[in-house]
Formats: C-alpha cells, sequence, structure tokens
C-alpha cells in the first residue's frame, strides 16, 4: 500500500513541541504543559499518595499524553518520535510527580524506554530522591517466546495495566502495592496485533517498513517492528480466529475466566472494522466460555497512520474490574465511575 | 618513528607521522564537536537508510540533530575545561535525541568527561582511558557484548586500537586516525552480524549484509575528530 508521506507539520525539528503546545491548549482544564515540555495535571493530586510517572517516545498519540489526569498519570515525558526521553528529563518528571508517598515510573518494555529508565533511577539515587521505584511492562505475544517473556515488547495491552494503576494509586495504596498490581495486571495480559500497511515515519517521511498491497503482517510492533508471519489479507473473521488462537494458548484464558477485552486502532482504520472484527472476538470468546466483563474501541496508542490494530485481552478478577471500573478524566480516556451491570447480553 | 609526509602505511608498526598534535584543550573538544556535528550531518541520508533496514530510520536525523545542537551550545557559551564540554555534549545527545541511541551516544560522551576530570590538556594516554571507560559505560547500560552488532562492534576495537598508541606514544592525531580505522573495520565485520539487541534483533538474518548504523555513526565521529586536530594544526 502507497504511504502518506507528507503530513501536516510545520518542521520537522518541531513536531512534538508543536503537537504538546496544540493538546495542551485544546485540554486546559485536565493537563499543563509545563516549560521544559512535559504534560502535568492540571490539579495535581492529593498529597500522600503515590506519583505515576511515564515517558516514551512521540508518534503514538493519545498514549501517552492523553493518559494525564485524575485517575490516571500525574506526568507524561514524551521525547523525540518514537525515541524515549533521555534520563535527566525522566528525572525531572519523577520530581513533578512526588506528592510525598514515592513515584513509580511505567516502562514500556523496549530498548531505549528501558534504558533510560534505568539511567533515570541512578540519577535519582545520585540526587537522594528517595521512594523511586519502576515497573517493566510487556505483553505482545509475538515479540518472545513465553519462556523468554521478560524478553517481550510492551503494546497496546498495556492500555489494562495504565488504567488500574492509575485507579489504585488514586485510592492511596503503597509503592509496593502500586508495582505489584502493576505487575499482576502485566502477568494477566496479552496482546497480538496485525497490520495491512505500513506508514511514514514523520520526521524522515519514508516509510517504517515496506509491505505489498495486498498482504498484511500478523506481530507488528508498535514502532513498526518486523512481525511473525506475512500473508495474504483475508477476511474480518479469518484475521480474529488467526490471532486468537495464539492468544487464548499464551496465557492460556480457559472457560469460565472473565476478561476485558481491548481493540485498539494503530492509525488508520475505521471504526466500522473494529466493530465487525469485534463481533467475531465476541463470538469466539463465547465459544470458549470466556466472559466478557468490559470492552474498549478506539485508538488508544498509535503508530501513525498505519492501517492495522491490535487485540489485547487482560484476564480480571475482582480486584483489576473494581479498578478497571474506577473514574479516570485523562483528555483521551475517561470513565465515569459509577456501578454498570455487567456487559453479559447472554 | 621515521616520519614523512605520509603518515599511513597500514598499520600501526609501519606508520609514518607528520601530525604533532599531542593533547587537546577544552577548545579542541569544541572544534571536535562541530566536525563529527558536520560529519554526521553530511552522512545523515546514508545513517538513516542504514537505520531503515532494522529500525525506524531515523538514526542520521536524530544524531546529526543532536550533534549540531551539542556544537552550537558549546559555541555559544565556550566549555571552561574539557570535561565540561564532554559533559554538555552527551547531556544533549541524552535530553534532545532521546531513545536508545541518544543515551548510549551520549553516555560515551559522559563517562569520557568523568575521566576526564579536572584536566585542561587530554592527550593520547588520557583520550585511551577515556575511550575505555566509555566502552565499558556503554556495555554495561546496553549490556551489548561484541559481536551482537551495535555501535560496541565499532567502540570495543576503536578503544583496543587507542591503547595500543598510547602505548606507543603517538600524536592524539594519530591515535584518532587509528582508533578511527579500527572502527571502521569493526563496522565492515557488523555486516556479517546477527542482531542480538534492541529492535533489531526482531529482523534478524534480513539485516545481515547490512552494517550496523550506531557502529557506522561512531565511526564517522572518530574519523571527524581526527580530522579536527589536523585541522586545528593548521589553523
Amino acid at each position: 500500500m502507497a504511504v502518506r508521506r507528507y503530513k501536516l507539520i510545520n518542521q520537522p525539528e518541531s513536531i512534538v513541541p508543536d503537537m504538546l503546545r496544540g493538546f495542551a491548549a485544546a485540554y486546559p482544564d485536565i493537563v499543563r504543559l509545563t516549560d521544559d515540555g512535559m504534560i502535568v495535571r492540571r490539579v495535581p493530586k492529593e498529597a500522600g499518595k503515590v506519583g505515576l510517572v511515564i515517558g516514551n517516545g512521540s508518534g503514538h498519540e493519545p498514549a501517552m499524553i492523553g493518559w494525564v489526569g485524575p485517575g490516571l498519570f500525574d506526568v507524561n515525558v514524551p521525547g523525540e518520535i518514537f525515541a524515549a526521553p533521555g534520563p535527566s528529563r525522566i528525572v525531572r518528571g519523577i520530581k513533578a510527580a512526588e506528592r510525598g508517598a514515592g513515584v513509580l515510573v511505567a516502562v514500556s518494555h523496549h530498548a531505549g524506554d528501558l534504558m533510560n529508565a534505568e539511567a533515570a533511577l541512578e540519577m535519582a539515587q545520585d540526587e537522594r530522591i528517595k521512594g523511586v521505584d519502576m515497573v517493566v511492562l510487556y505483553d505482545d505475544i509475538s515479540s518472545a517466546p513465553r519462556d523468554r517473556i521478560e524478553e517481550r515488547r510492551g503494546a497496546a495491552g498495556l492500555f489494562f495495566v495504565w488504567k488500574t494503576l492509575g485507579a489504585v494509586a488514586e485510592s492511596g495504596a503503597s509503592l509496593a502495592e502500586c508495582k505489584r498490581l502493576a505487575e499482576k495486571v502485566r502477568d494477566n495480559t496479552r496482546s497480538l496485533s496485525a497490520a495491512l500497511s505500513s506508514c511514514a515515519h514523520p520526521v524522515t517521511g519514508e516509510p517504517l517498513f515496506r509491505m505489498p498491497e495486498d498482504e498484511m503482517e500478523i506481530g507488528t510492533g508498535v514502532h513498526g517492528e518486523l512481525g511473525s508471519g506475512r500473508r495474504k489479507i483475508t477476511s474480518a473473521d479469518e484475521i480474529i480466529d488467526l490471532m486468537l488462537t495464539p492468544l487464548l494458548a499464551d496465557l492460556p484464558f480457559r472457560d469460565g475466566d472473565d476478561v476485558l477485552v481491548l481493540l485498539n486502532n494503530s492509525g488508520s482504520l475505521t471504526l466500522m472494522e473494529l466493530f465487525i472484527l469485534n463481533r467475531r472476538v465476541a463470538q469466539r470468546l463465547d465459544e470458549a466460555g470466556i466472559k466478557v466483563y468490559r470492552t474498549w474501541i478506539g485508538p488508544y496508542a498509535t503508530t501513525q497512520e498505519m492501517a492495522g490494530f491490535a487485540l489485547a485481552l487482560c484476564r480480571a478478577d475482582a480486584e483489576i474490574k473494581q479498578l478497571y471500573d474506577a473514574p479516570a478524566d485523562g483528555a483521551y480516556f475517561k470513565m465515569v465511575g459509577r456501578e454498570r451491570e455487567g456487559s453479559d447480553l447472554g | 618513528m621515521e616520519r614523512t609526509s605520509k603518515w599511513w602505511a597500514g598499520s600501526v608498526k609501519e606508520a609514518t607521522l607528520v601530525s604533532t598534535e599531542m593533547s587537546m584543550d577544552a577548545d579542541g573538544v569544541m572544534r571536535m564537536v562541530r566536525a563529527m556535528a558536520d560529519a554526521v550531518t553530511e552522512q545523515a541520508v546514508h545513517l538513516g537508510h542504514l537505520d531503515a533496514i532494522s529500525g525506524d530510520g531515523d538514526h542520521g536525523a536524530g544524531i546529526s540533530r543532536a550533534m549540531r545542537t551539542a556544537a552550537s551550545n558549546l559555541e555559544a557559551a565556550p566549555p571552561s575545561a574539557p570535561a565540561d564540554a564532554l559533559q554538555r555534549t552527551g547531556s544533549v545527545l541524552m535530553d534532545e535525541m532521546g531513545g536508545a541511541a541518544g543515551l548510549l551516544f551520549g553516555t560515551i560522551f559522559t563517562a569520557a568527561a568523568r575521566r576526564a576530570g579536572t584536566a585542561e590538556q587530554l592527550d593520547t594516554r588520557q583520550w585511551a582511558a577515556m575511550i575505555t571507560d566509555a566502552q565499558d559505560a556503554v556495555q554495561k547500560r546496553g549490556k551489548a557484548q561484541p559481536g551482537d552488532k551495535t555501535m560496541v562492534d565499532a567502540l570495543a576495537p576503536a578503544a583496543v586500537a587507542f591503547r595500543e598508541a598510547a602505548e606507543q606514544g603517538l600524536p592524539l592525531r594519530d591515535a584518532f586516525e587509528l582508533s578511527a580505522r579500527a572502527a571502521a573495520q569493526g563496522v565492515e565485520a557488523t555486516k556479517a552480524m546477527l542482531p542480538k539487541q534492541g529492535r533489531a534483533r526482531f529482523v534478524g538474518e534480513r539485516s545481515v549484509g547490512h552494517a550496523d548504523a550506531g557502529a557506522t555513526s561512531l565511526s564517522i565521529m572518530l574519523g571527524a575528530a581526527a580530522r579536527s586536530l589536523t585541522e586545528r594544526s593548521v589553523a
């Protein structure tokens, strides 16, 4: 598929600052852009609660700028396009998130994100900033086999971690409790993606990868990392069947489990296509005796205009369900937080 | 050692030298950073294409931009000492380039700055220790070993060449030149390697036949460092 090479930008060097200014101008009731390029909550979290920071490469909007707000992150440190922010910037983020109960740095597992977070924690230690910890998160089953699970990449499934981690920190849980919850949700989450097209890197204008127009790829990473298998594009139902089989087997998800479902738009699929995909997801899970507790469909972590999606499942116990349903108010993720009926339409 | 107009004759043992540049001061580091910035900028498109084979293709644009910013910052507020210039360059790479590459290239400069300490002048022996420290720091941070198809495959031979040059008491310019040549050979060797670190590992065999982008940048920067010393002795 031909890649749209020209984007509506001003200068390649000003993409990130221009985007952040426009974003902050749109949502002044929720966020504030700091002088050093961080997105922070308009109203800081109450004192005595754990602060949550995430640094990440830009180019995945609305992740993660759209996830700062009550019930979610305190601070997002956006880096350059697809490049994690440097350690001293993360340390500034840690200081901005500190509310007297420690700070947890969330890391979506990619080489640059991990190295910069590790360097930041060493720097924080050198500066004698107390009570800082990090949690490394991954979910993409295509990126490493199950016996090397800690080598897997972070991908769209971290959606469930962010939501529940935000809620548990808001509830006043300790730093250790927040980390435990994040690891628990990570360990119950699996995702797999499919791409039908590449996309252009906003700085170079070059495609992230090349793929024939009539082919698709399973397992493409959120920065266009090479996936595990290419084939001719097939029907929505067949794609879901191809993806669900390995996804269900990996945890494994079993008859009787309750799950949260995410269908994340990687960029340019239509909602129509995502709903058609979800029809098959719901049908297959029902056949497997797996009960869908909540589903979220939309663009959460994108890869520019890539045509594709990720399917993520999280096995949810009572704790995860309660935290998932807790209120949240980010610019691009909101949860009203009232008690709702389960989504089982039987 | 015999000195003729041809400084290089194929190996360290046979090297014949014209350069008498023995050390680098703060001003020299600033000049070196500018030369590195110019060199990676000239090669930015090539570096981008190399990166596109196993990465997202923006390495050339990223390192060129960060090095130009670092050079301009030094020229706007001249460094107080070599370590100051190196530290500030490392910080710009980490903060403005970001990602794994920004952190690791930045680490080369900050580790070198730490070893440089308060010295006003850096000679071949000091640079050999600085580059050795830089290699250690990069490997510690990135957890890459030689043979993983990363910048370490250029940095490790460059450090060896620098230590050999120091043992022979060679002038700094020649040490940088030998080091750059060793790095270039290291870059050549990366073509046959299978990537084992970062996102490149997902590409596997498709990257065979192509040099690693980070190793290539490093070798270009070492070559530029050598030339910056020549330019200085001419000036």
